[in-house]
Order: C-alpha cells, then structure tokens, then sequence
C-alpha cells in the first residue's frame, strides 16, 4: 500500500523570482547572481514543501514559463511563437511553432539535475518526477508549419518526447509526468494520442503517470486500458462526478486524485480531503493526492497554504501521522 | 438634454492612456511611504490635465482621462467593492503578473467607483462630451477568484447590480458617453448566455450613450447577441488582426454603431496615415458614416507616451482625409445634459 501527497505541473513562481528572471533575461544580471539567488529559493520552496508531509515534487518547480518552453527551445525544428490562452485559463503560452523537422536536444533534464542536486544537498526526503507535455497535446497546441499531418507531427514528438524521457529515467526519476490535458475536452482523436503515446512509452523505463485536468476523461477511459500507464492522474475538481466511474475501473494503474483547485483561492478542509484518499485506498494499491493542475494560476503563499492541507490529509490516512 | 452633432466619424480613445514618467516615479515613492495621499492625489489629477493635452494636440474629438488612476482593469474596481480580498500577484505569462482579486464574502457597493474621475475630467476637458470607461460585470468575475457566491454566474449578477449602482451615478453627475469593458466575454462560449443577461442587468435603466469594448477574441461568439445587449455601439479592435473579420460589422444591427479598432496597441510602429485611411475605405463600404467611431484597437496604455501620441496622431489625419472624401455627410448626433 502506498499513499502520498505529490505536486503535479509546477509551483507558482514567486513574484521576486518572476523580477529576477526578467533581469537575468535583460542582461541585467550576471549568470552567478541569478543561480546563486535561484537555488536559494529553490532549496526554500523544497524544504517547505517536504514539511509539509507531500514527498513528490516535479523538476519543473516554477522554472517554467510554460509547459512548453524547455522543449521548444531545445528541440530542433522547434521555436516559441506567440503567445495563445492556455486552454480557457487567463494564462498565455508562447506556441511552439514547427519550422523543420523535429531532433531531440536535451531540455529539462539540466532542471532535473539541478532539483536532484539540491534535494540531495539538503538532505531532503522527497523523490522527484519529471515533467513533459504529451505528444498529443503538444500537437494540438502548436502550429505546424512543417509536417504534413498532424500523425505525423504527433509521432516525431513522440519520439522526441520519448527520448528526453528516458533520460530523465536514467537521470533517476522515479516517474515521467505526461501531461495531456486536451484528453478531457470532447472529440478526442484517439488514435492520435494512443499512436504517440505508444511511440513514447517503449523508450521510456521510469513509471508513467498520466496527467489530464480540467475535465472529465470518463469518455476515454476504456481506450486508456492496455496502454503502458504506471499513474492515472485525474480531476477531481472540475469533474467530480467522474470519480465514482474511475474508481470502479481497474486496469492496474496507481490512482493520482487531483483534489485541490489549483484555480481557486478557497482552501480545501483536510476532512474532505482525507474520505477521498480512503475512498481510493479500498480500490487501489498506489493512491496519490495531487492539486488538479500545475498551480500557477494562484497567488504562492495561497498554494502553500493549499500543500499542507494536502500533506495534512494523506498522514491522517496512512497512520495517525 | 442638449443635441450635439458631432463631425461625422468622431475620432475617440478606448480608455487607458500612457503614464507620464514622473506620475510612475510619484507612485513608487508614495508606495515606499516618502509622498503623501494628498500629493499623490494632485500628482493624477495633473497627469489627467497632461494626457488629456496631449489628445487635444493629436486632435482625439472625445478624450478619456487615460486611466491614469488605475493601476489595472479589475484591481481598481475590485478594490473600491467591499467583499474582496488580494492575497498577491498571480502570472498571466512569462513574468508579467497582476494582483487577481478573490471574492471572500457578500459584495456590497461601497459608494461611487469613477464618479469622481468623471467630474474631474469633464472640468478640464476641452471637449464637451468625453468618455467614462468601466469594467463590465462578467470581466470582473472571470478575472477574480470566487470563494464566496455557489456559482461564477452568481457572482456575475451580483456584481452587475453593483456596476448598475455606478451606471447610474454616472448618469447622475451628468456623464453622456460610457463604455463598458467586457474583454474576456467570447472567452467561455458556455457562458456567453448568461454573461450577456449580467451585463444587460448592469445596464438597466441607464438612459446614457452606452458603448462595449471587447478586444482579441472571438467576436462571432457574440454575434448573435448583438441585438439584445443593451448597448449602442461596439467598439473593437481590427488593427491588431491585420483588419481581418471586418465582416462582423454586418453583424451589428442597423440601429448601433462600430467603434473601428484602426491603432495596434500592441505594436511602436507607428502606422501611415495612408493605412489608416485605406482601412476606414474599406470598412466604409460595409457600414454608412453615422454609424461609425474612429479609435485605437485597445487602451494605449503599455506604449511609450510619445509614440501613444504619434498613434492618436495618425488616427486624426486619416480620418480628416476620409471626412473630405464624405463632404456634406453629418456626423451622429450625442444627447449631452
Ligand atoms: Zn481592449
């Protein structure tokens, strides 16, 4: 039996880092200033975040402008364009624009190493999961101007995508976060995301924890079923009624419960949160408890206050504390 | 009620107008606790006497004081609404933030919001009829957290009865021309319905010139609501989209206006006046003069002030040169008090 309390996406970037980064970018601040600060307020963040009893976090943490932004900048074939809503958040991604054919470069790992270093330098008990965007979403939300179909599109960052996870496997994360959000929208092209996600999940040996927000996935559930998926990541927020199905569908996968809003400063009371995490335990051997997104909509000091309720949660369930 | 007939395709701002450097040095310092409330309060109503000049030189026939109060949009309202709180800034892309309100509790009108902008602008304004710009109540909600009310349409209403208090203040103290601002209302196509029932709650009764902003989204989700919102003219951006979609101008009921977005707001390139006149052509062959205004894309504020003002510029060039072409067109009449 295990149960945990895992980030899912990102932290919010605190202002004063969003400062710094701008001076950094603007050559107003020397590489050594900008780490030195930077992995200050990493090592904060970590150590706040283990404190509070959740024991998964991502390399991502809030280094990202985007979901998108490591990849698009390291791939060949890829560059960052303008910048779109992010799904119907008012929050904007710069798209990646597909200009030539696609070559992997590594992109997070540096990330990785960097949040593995520290973790480690601090002697903190947290394990780390990788995060990436998933082909099919990746595909959907950017503009191809090379490719001459989507599929194929989608299965070059597949096998890109697949590449950098493997590398983060060997890096040492335990899991590869795949982020495919647009799976929860209506008119999913299944053969789309299952033929991409195929092509990525035979490069990769680290666990696979499949991460969809916003919506419901009930309607792709059963095609989900024979695909190599180690975590399930569902919301529980925006589509609460979904649960009850998913966890009456057993398909051997671990079961991520996105329970707190990442969208909403209303914090969530830690009983409500606990009867989840017991729900899930009866039906499955590995339940984590996640926010339902990558929490960059909210204010940080909220999405902390937002993390100890849920570390509260899971030690209430797992022995008394 | 006095008729004013103003010149046929009135040239106007959308709102938001560039700080002048000093006005931003005055503000940090009055946050750092070194200026006063009171010094503070003189250093915006002499940056309103400023920009409002400055539309005065380019020509602008209905000014607007610049915004030059407002740090954002839905911060200031939010701030002068009791019931919401700031708990710090939230990203909206790469590391630009701005401070999203949450609604915490029962929200109540506090007393007027920009009733005291308007007077102020009203007296040291050389035109007689100028602009009072106000968020609408779904961008309001749409832009905050909701803790308090069961549902995000709740909120809506409940802030569209507070707008309404404001409306009428305004009409009240003699405002002629308001427009309300409602970018985000094409960005759930789910709630355009009810969204389009809160802001005409916000707009009952009021018996003022009423127009609508929206900006960079999809104006054909709106459409089919054209008619039935309260209001007498829209006013969009066109620049920014290379005048693409000029074919929701069709769409605007016989008896309501066009506000033509002809400025890109998000570009220091100054436009020609020459392309700005050839856009005005061509939206002219979709709509006749009366029922058209002349104004930027979007508020000017994220501009350096000086090329703000070149834009403004432009804009009046362009529209004289098409006005000689329309010689004995009358331009649309305002009801002024
Ligand atoms: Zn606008």
């Amino acid at each position: 039996m295990r149960i945990e309390a895992a980030l899912v996406g990102g932290l919010p970037r605190p202002y004063r880092i969003g400062r710094l980064m701008s001076k950094y970018r603007d050559g107003k601040v020397d590489e050594e200033t900008y780490m030195s600060r930077l992995r200050k307020e990493l090592v904060k963040a970590l150590r706040r975040v283990e404190r509070y009893g959740v024991t998964i976090v991502v390399n991502s943490m809030f280094l990202w402008d985007d979901l998108f932004q490591p990849f698009a900048e390291a791939f060949e074939g890829v560059e960052r364009g303008g910048l779109y809503r992010f799904l119907d958040n008012n929050f904007y991604y710069r798209v990646p624009i597909i200009k030539g054919p696609i070559r992997h470069r590594p992109a997070s790992l540096s990330h990785f190493k960097l949040v593995k270093g520290l973790v480690e330098e601090a002697g903190l008990n947290l394990s780390i999961k990788a995060v990436i965007p998933g082909p099919y979403t990746f595909t959907l939300m950017s503009e191809n101007r090379f490719y001459n179909s989507a599929r194929e599109l989608a299965l070059e960052l597949a096998e890109a995508l697949g590449k950098e996870a493997r590398l983060l496997g060997e890096a040492g994360a335990e899991f590869v976060e795949v982020h495919e959000p647009l799976l929860t929208l209506q008119g999913v092209q299944v053969d789309l995301f299952k033929h991409a996600y195929e092509r990525l999940s035979s490069k990769v040996s680290a666990g696979l924890w499949l991460q969809t927000y916003f919506g419901p996935l009930e309607h792709v559930l059963e095609e989900l079923e024979g695909l190599r998926i180690d975590v399930l990541g569902v919301d529980a927020v925006e589509a609460p009624k979904q649960l009850e199905g998913i966890l009456g569908f057993d398909a051997g996968w671990g079961l991520a419960i996105g329970a707190v809003d990442s969208r909403n400063t209303r914090v969530e009371r830690v009983g409500e949160l606990r009867r989840l995490v017991q729900m899930a335990a009866e039906r499955f051997d590995r339940v984590f408890l996640t926010p339902n997104s990558m929490m960059d909509f909210i204010p940080v000091q909220v999405a902390f206050r937002k993390l100890r309720v849920l570390g509260m949660a899971v030690r209430g369930v797992v022995g008394g504390g | 009620m006095d008729e004013l007939r103003l010149p046929v395709l009135p040239t106007t701002v959308i709102g938001s107008y560039p700080r002048p450097r000093w006005l931003r040095e005055i503000i940090r310092l009055w946050r750092a606790g070194r200026v006063k409330e009171k010094h503070l309060r003189e250093a915006f109503d002499d940056a309103v006497v400023a920009v409002v000049r400055d539309q005065e030189e380019a020509g602008v026939d209905i000014p607007s004081d610049g915004e030059q109060r407002r740090d954002e949009m839905v911060e200031y309202f939010a701030e002068r609404i009791e019931g919401f709180r700031f708990y710090g800034p939230v990203r909206v892309w790469g590391n630009a933030y701005y401070r999203k309100p949450a609604v915490v509790g029962p929200l109540k009108y506090k007393g007027a919001i920009v009733v005291e902008e308007f007077d102020f602008l009203r007296r040291v304004s050389y035109s007689p009829v100028v602009k009072v710009t106000i968020t609408g109540p779904y961008t309001i909600a749409d832009w905050s957290f909701n803790e308090y009310y069961s549902s995000k349409e709740e909120l809506a209403f409940e802030l569209a009865r507070i707008i309404n208090r404001e409306l009428k203040a305004l009409e009240e103290a003699g405002a002629s021309y308001i427009q309300i601002d409602e970018p985000a209302l094409p960005t759930h196509p789910d709630e355009v319905e009810w969204a389009v029932m809160a802001v005409n709650e916000a707009l009952r009764g009021v018996n003022v010139k009423l127009g609508m902003h929206i900006c960079y989204g999809d104006y054909w989700r709106i459409a089919p609501y054209f008619e039935e919102l309260r209001v007498s003219q829209f006013a969009l951006e066109f620049a920014n989209r290379g005048f693409k979609d000029l074919g929701i101008a069709e769409a605007i009921p016989e008896d309501k206006e066009l506000g033509f977005g002809v400025i890109d707001v998000h570009s220091r390139r100054v436009e020609s006046v020459e392309e700005v006149a050839a856009a005005l052509r061509k939206i002219l062959k979709i709509l006749p003069p009366q029922r058209i205004y002349v104004n930027p894309d979007c508020g000017l504020k994220l501009l350096p002030r000086r090329i703000a003002k070149r834009k403004m510029e432009v804009m009046v060039k362009a529209t004289k040169i098409v006005r000689g072409e329309l010689k004995g067109v009358e331009g649309p009449v305002l009801r002024v008090p």
